[in-house]
């Protein structure tokens, strides 16, 4: 077991021998499990629920791993591992998913053990990045690292990563939990939209207290979180999220899996009651069990490596007379960077979505350029975005024009972070089982159309998300422009939604009217961002004009023909 | 390399980068619906009454499309077996009740398009599932005479 | 119907109460709408009770003290109310009888159902015993607590399954 905190990889927890014995463990069941598939011990409605459990879909072409990214963390060594996963098992891709994932879409179930076992080897897994358990905790892509965090919310994370781990109780719940933890004022996690939102701040003594939002998500019934409990202890959280679990397992409903999440039950019940029941559980438990003390906290605190932030005195000035040098880096530092906590560093965005690219699409090549950027200029920390981009999150300012003209050089400078062409887009019909329609297209279409930068700059500030279906991988909801992909009949249409948000000012998008042609949809979305450009007040936001005028203004340009 | 034989190439609605058609949505609306005739349901097995089918599935081992062959499971589409409509149901039965069968996952028919010249599919999603995904070329799959 | 327990096949010392006839004299599982029924019986006759997963535990509270078992059940793999059922039985009604999984568990269940209180397993699955056996042995740590109070591990909430 190591114990030399200078070798901890830098913003995530430090597997020892004891965590790494568990996953070899893992892998075998599982080897196991496919060995009794293949020979007819188990039928697929049986070995489904086993192999969801470890990550693994049967999608329209092929099998489907997805690998967890705990709270969307990495190192530069796994980066190096899935690149070699994607050129050995798959077809020299990866995609990055909108739950800080990454998966491969050619995988064969006979290669998956193989596979889990090389991920094993640099201490990744596939665990419950599907099925009806708790999924992967998400975090703030920032975390750590933002010059507006309270608290860093990825310990808390790494905590509940382990708890809900092959949980006895609850790893056959009505439905999938998704649980995200931010620890910023600014929810860059989308708390409201989660089965569980944690937001933590500091309590009175220091030690962190958690705002429990519960009953929130998208899918067919979008539905805000609502708040279950204000400034819950460090020591109560998982007692508290045992109890809600709990009651979640005991009455969620289990004979209509479209009303089946947490959220469909929070509301049958009403938030009162929900929490009547909730609390009565809190209340019988013997807390002593559940207790998260302090220490086991700090335990778990020190096996993260922690960078050492040393910049040069006049970083910040290197980096100012840089941006005045070269406009278009000027232009990216704009739009792809993120403050942070030192004055000497600043976290930077590697836009996954190219110009007329797949959003989260990443060749094997671009991740293993992406873990030498890591390494030369981030503490070979990695951070997947729930955006489907990725963060190097602690770069020296005066680094930071070096590691942009390297990122040009390999076509992954597109700056466009929250602007028209970061889109965040599900897999769509082109690989995914249940999709209605074609996701992707759309996405390329829109970005290729708006790639001029000043363009995009110009309109700023705008969110769109496209789903192929009512499941919304894509955050349909969630956009300040969202796009469902419907099917009518076997083809393919699409519907609009305006005014969603998934931050502080949390919102559902509404549907503007009937459902587009596909080959409509993309000049009608063009029509609406002219329309915007039209009506808005100086330094307004799409979303912000479409709040003060309304669908009505932007429902004409829509449907007008030309 | 192969062309997805999309059906908005005929009747002007659901087309692949295509200039765009500035006409009234109900006029779209109208030709879609016109074009496409009566029910299908894409998820599952039902079909028409009419017209014919192929049969469909997944490999177990690596997850790969097939289809059903006149002699076992083929990943080309144009090797599969056609079937009329009102027959399918009774060779759907036979292919889940086959010796093979533990071999493939997810067994069932797919309405073919009467008006397209060659094996394919009435739906988009299936035709995607036939000939690969729309954003990758590339990935689609190769036509080989080799049946499994 | 094979008995699974502590890794064995046993012998099923329980008899079920048939449907219209009156309760046999020695240990009998009773459904939970004859439980009144079972509990007029004399107090040093075995008696069990059978609940559906839709059964809030707290209501066997007076009976528990007469109950040596409660069958909890699966009328699907994918229905895990009875882990929750089991665990309350435990842990909030301290419950130390013999608890029953019926239905149509997994073997690859059967370390959740361990670890939430099951102590036996009724079950018309094919597989050998092996393989539930198995299903407990292959993995040896765990990362929450359970009611059988493993050894901590020392690191967070880390514990050794004891084998």
């Amino acid at each position: 077991m190591s114990t030399d905190t200078a070798t901890l990889p830098v913003g995530r927890y430090a597997y020892d021998e004891v965590d790494r014995t568990f996953l070899s463990q893992r892998v075998a069941q599982f080897r196991e499990q496919v060995g009794r598939r293949v020979a007819g011990e188990l039928t697929e409605d049986e070995f489904k629920p086993l192999r969801l459990m470890n990550g693994l879909y049967l999608q329209l072409h092929a099998y489907m791993l997805r690998v967890a990214v705990p709270y969307g963390m990495m190192g530069s060594d796994q980066m190096r591992e899935l690149a070699h996963i994607a050129r050995t098992y798959d077809r020299d891709y990866g995609h990055f998913t909108t739950r800080q994932n990454i998966q491969f879409n050619w995988i064969r179930l006979e290669d998956t053990p193989d596979i889990l076992e090389r991920l094993a080897g640099v201490n990744m897994h596939a665990i419950q990045t599907s099925g009806n358990c708790i999924r992967n905790v998400t975090c703030d892509e920032f975390a750590g690292a933002a010059a507006d965090e309270l608290l860093d919310p990825r310990i808390h994370a790494e905590i509940l990563r382990q708890w809900s781990t092959l949980h006895p109780e609850f790893s056959f719940l009505p439905r999938k939990f998704k649980i995200a933890i931010s620890g910023s004022p600014h929810d860059r996690v989308a708390a409201r939209f989660h089965d569980i939102g944690l937001v933590a701040h500091p309590g009175p003594d220091g030690r962190a207290v958690f705002d429990v939002f519960v009953g929130g998500g998208l899918g067919r019934t979008p539905i805000i979180g609502v708040k279950l409990r204000d400034n819950l202890p460090e020591e109560d959280l998982l007692a508290y999220l045992e109890a809600v679990v709990r009651v979640y397992n005991a009455y969620g409903r289990r004979d209509n899996m479209y009303k089946a999440r947490i959220k469909i039950l929070v509301q049958a019940l009403g938030v009162d009651q929900f929490r009547e029941k909730v609390d009565a559980e809190f209340a019988q438990m013997n807390r002593a069990d559940y207790r998260l003390d302090p220490a086991i906290v700090e335990g778990i605190r020190a096996r993260f490596g922690i960078p050492a932030l040393d910049a040069p005195a006049n970083a910040a000035d290197r980096l100012d007379s840089d941006r005045k040098a070269d406009a278009r880096f000027d232009r990216w530092v704009r739009t792809n960077t993120h403050a942070h906590r030192h004055e000497g560093f600043i976290s930077a965005v590697v836009s996954i979505k190219p110009d007329g690219g797949i959003p989260g699409d990443v060749t094997a090549d671009q991740m293993d350029l992406i873990a030498a950027l890591a390494d030369d200029f981030s503490f070979g920390e990695i951070r997947v975005t729930h955006m489907q981009n990725v963060v190097l999150g602690h770069v020296r300012k005066d680094q930071l024009r070096d590691l942009w003209l390297r990122l040009e050089g390999a076509g992954l400078g597109t700056p466009n972070i929250g602007l028209v062409g970061d889109i965040i887009a599900c897999p769509g019909l082109d690989y995914c089982a249940l999709a209605n329609a074609r996701s992707i297209p759309i996405a390329q279409k829109l970005s290729a159309r708006f790639a001029n930068p000043e363009l995009q700059e110009n309109i700023g500030t705008l969110r769109i998300n496209i789903s192929g279906c009512i499941n919304a991988c894509g955050h349909h909801h969630a956009g300040h422009i969202g796009i469902l992909g419907v099917d009518k009949r076997g083809e393919e249409f699409f519907q609009l939604t305006l005014g969603g948000s998934a931050e502080n000012d949390v919102a559902i998008g509404q549907i503007i009217g009937p459902a587009l042609p596909e080959d409509e949809t993309v000049d009608a979305i063009a029509r609406l961002i002219d329309t915007y450009l039209v009506l808005r007040n100086e330094g307004e936001a799409f979303i912000d004009t479409y709040r003060r005028l309304g669908a009505a203004s932007f429902k004409d340009a829509v449907y007008a023909p030309a | 390399m192969p062309v997805l034989q999309y059906r908005s190439e005929k009747n002007g609605c659901a087309g692949l980068a295509r200039a765009p058609i500035y006409s009234s949505l109900r006029q779209l609306h109208a030709r879609c619906l016109k074009g496409i005739g009566s029910e299908v349901d894409v998820r599952n097995n039902r079909r028409d009454m009419t017209g014919a089918s192929v049969i469909t599935a997944n490999r177990l081992l690596d997850g790969r499309i097939v289809w059903l062959a006149p002699q076992g499971w083929s990943e080309a589409i144009g090797q599969a077996r056609v079937f009329d409509n009102a027959a399918v149901e009774d060779a759907i039965k036979q292919a889940k009740a086959a010796a093979d069968a533990n071999t493939v996952v997810g067994i069932y028919g797919v309405q073919l398009d009467p008006d397209a010249t060659q094996i394919t599919p009435l739906t988009v999603r299936e035709r995607i599932r036939a000939f690969g995904p729309t954003v990758h070329p590339d990935f689609a799959p190769v036509e080989t005479p080799h049946v499994h | 119907m094979p008995l699974l327990e502590n890794g064995h096949v046993t012998e099923d010392r329980w008899a079920q109460a048939i449907a219209g006839e009156a309760l046999p004299a020695g240990a009998v599982i009773v459904p939970l709408d004859r439980l009144e029924e079972g509990l007029a019986r004399p107090k040093d006759a075995l008696l069990g009770v059978a609940i559906g997963p839709d059964v809030d535990v707290a209501v066997l509270r007076p009976a528990l003290p007469r109950l040596a078992l409660v069958a909890v059940n699966f009328p699907t793999f994918r229905d895990g109310r009875a882990f929750t059922q089991a665990r309350a039985l435990r842990e909030h009604l301290s419950f130390t009888g013999e608890i029953r999984a019926t239905g149509t568990p997994l073997p690859d269940q059967y370390e959740f159902l361990l670890r939430c209180g099951v102590t036996s397993v009724q079950t018309d699955r094919a597989e050998d015993v092996a393989v539930w056996q198995q299903a407990h042995d292959i993995i040896s740590i765990a990362y929450q607590p359970s009611v059988l109070h493993e050894r901590a591990q020392g690191l967070g909430l880390r514990r050794f399954l004891g084998k």
